[in-house]
């Protein structure tokens, strides 16, 4: 088959006919389809929507995040904290909290330090235990659905922005709440955790920026039983030598009889124990 | 989103005067309905199928009046590449695709009766044969065949290159030829 009688037989095949006077009038009254430009009100009208529309939906991951579920607790927690004397020596004391209770453990005897150490003026030693608060978690109480639910609502209408201002600590990004006090006059930063709400760092300053507390956090997820370890602070290190102390006999006096009644009461703890299983015992203090 | 950009694009595009859009559109209809109206009809069963395909095509060409190029040659291959998108909408409207096709009667008058009847018979024959063709073959086939347009033509309709055309072309004119032969 030559290609001119396969265009006749395709031709035939496929047949056509010219086109009417109708369709052509049809196409010739076709008018130009310009937009007609919008009357102000209603230019008004839908910039607004648009507007509202993208200001609800940039909420919307933040009205979701009111829904997600709260962090599960901390299995412990880790406190260290420095304050700062008038005299520029500053203290270092610390808490350990670990399911739901204060942790006895062989690192921090009793929640505290039992050596108290002296070097370059600064004096490192542990408080008496009852001055550590008991400090349980309490942001992972479930709000009511009510609340949630205004929550979300106002958070997709209302929700300006953040507090956006975010520092890097530790490969973890937190956010800073700052808040001055007036007796004394402080200002006190707390560096958050914006994922799970927990405070990692506080730092408080007096009128003059000077730096007069300093309190890190350590949080044990629930799923890890890390080890809690001590890490002395700012370019620190502890020698075991110590400088004399120079006191009167009185002085000398109530020092011994402190701690004669320490030992006496670590005696009395230690006994009361009903078996010594952790292989760190005599590794403390 | 949409409104923004039909606003931006109302305020900040450029267009042709309404008169000149006209007078192109008239040279446009003057110069490329009967082409238009001849794609339609050759692909669509019935003639107000067709009717309504080449008034939608018109419509849209209307429409996007500044996309049109200005070769009156490319100007067919544009007018019926938006052609052949509106007989695609429409078969998927109403047709089954396979069917539409195979349904249409020839309007050709032949001479006799028995003439008739035998044409209409190696008609019916071959448009089954070029319906049994992959798409982009018969596509080709039929624009270079039966609307009479050149290979650059074909090519500019489907979107595909000269050569790709060429072969395509090649390979439906065989495949055709080799189907006639075994049939007696």
């Amino acid at each position: 088959m030559t290609e001119e009688a396969l265009e006749e037989a395709i031709q035939t095949a496929f047949p056509t006919e010219p086109a009417r006077e109708a369709l052509q009038a049809r196409i010739a009254a076709l008018t130009p389809l310009r937009p007609q430009p919008l009357p102000l009100r209603q230019l008004v009208k839908r910039v607004l929507a648009v507007a509202s529309l993208l200001w609800i939906c940039h909420n919307i991951p933040a009205a979701i995040e009111i829904w997600t579920p709260p962090p599960a607790p901390p299995k412990s927690r880790h406190t260290r904290h420095w304050k700062v004397g008038v005299d520029g020596t500053y203290t270092l004391t610390g808490e350990s909290w670990r399911k739901g209770t204060w942790q006895k453990s062989i690192a921090f005897r009793r929640n505290r330090w039992e050596a108290s150490m002296i070097r370059d003026g600064k004096h490192y030693y542990s408080p008496p235990p009852e001055r550590i608060g008991s400090v349980g978690p309490g942001i992972y109480n479930l709000e009511d659905w009510r609340a949630r639910a205004l929550n979300t609502v106002a958070t997709l209408l209302f929700r300006t922005w953040d507090r956006r201002s975010v520092t890097h600590y530790r490969g973890t990004d937190l956010r800073i709440v700052s808040f001055t006090l007036q007796n004394p006059p402080r200002l006190i930063k707390r560096y958050i955790d914006p994922k799970t709400r927990r405070t990692l760092l506080t730092i408080s300053k007096d009128k003059e920026g000077r730096i007069t507390s300093r309190s890190e956090t350590f949080y044990d997820e629930p799923l890890s039983d890390s080890l809690f370890t001590w890490e002395y602070p700012l370019e620190n290190s502890f020698v075991t030598e110590q400088k004399t102390i120079v006191e009167s006999p009185e002085e000398g006096e109530t020092r011994k009889r402190d701690a004669f009644l320490r030992n006496l009461r670590d005696v009395r703890f230690w006994l009361s124990l009903p078996k010594r299983t952790n292989p760190n015992f005599d590794t403390g203090g | 989103m949409n409104t923004v950009l039909s606003l931006s694009r109302f305020w900040w595009r450029k267009r042709p005067a309404p008169q000149d859009a006209s007078l192109h559109f008239d040279q446009l209809r003057a110069s490329h309905l009967e082409a238009v109206f001849s794609y339609t009809r050759r692909r669509l069963p019935t003639r107000d199928d067709a009717e309504d395909a080449t008034a939608e095509a018109f419509a849209a060409a209307f429409v996007h009046l500044h996309r049109c190029p200005p070769l009156p040659e490319a100007q067919r291959a544009w007018l019926l590449g938006i052609a052949k998108k509106k007989v695609a909408d429409l078969l998927r409207k109403r047709y089954r695709h396979q069917t539409a096709l195979l349904s249409s009667e020839p309007t050709d008058p032949a001479p006799t009766p028995e003439a008739a009847a035998l044409r209409a018979e190696e008609s019916a024959e071959l448009r089954r044969q070029v319906m049994k063709l992959p798409p982009d073959q018969r596509e080709a086939l039929l624009l270079k065949y039966a609307d009479g347009l050149s290979v650059a033509e074909v090519g500019a309709v489907l979107g595909k290159s000269d050569a790709a055309v060429s072969s395509l072309l090649q390979r439906a004119r065989a495949t055709l030829i080799a189907r006639k032969e075994k049939t007696p």
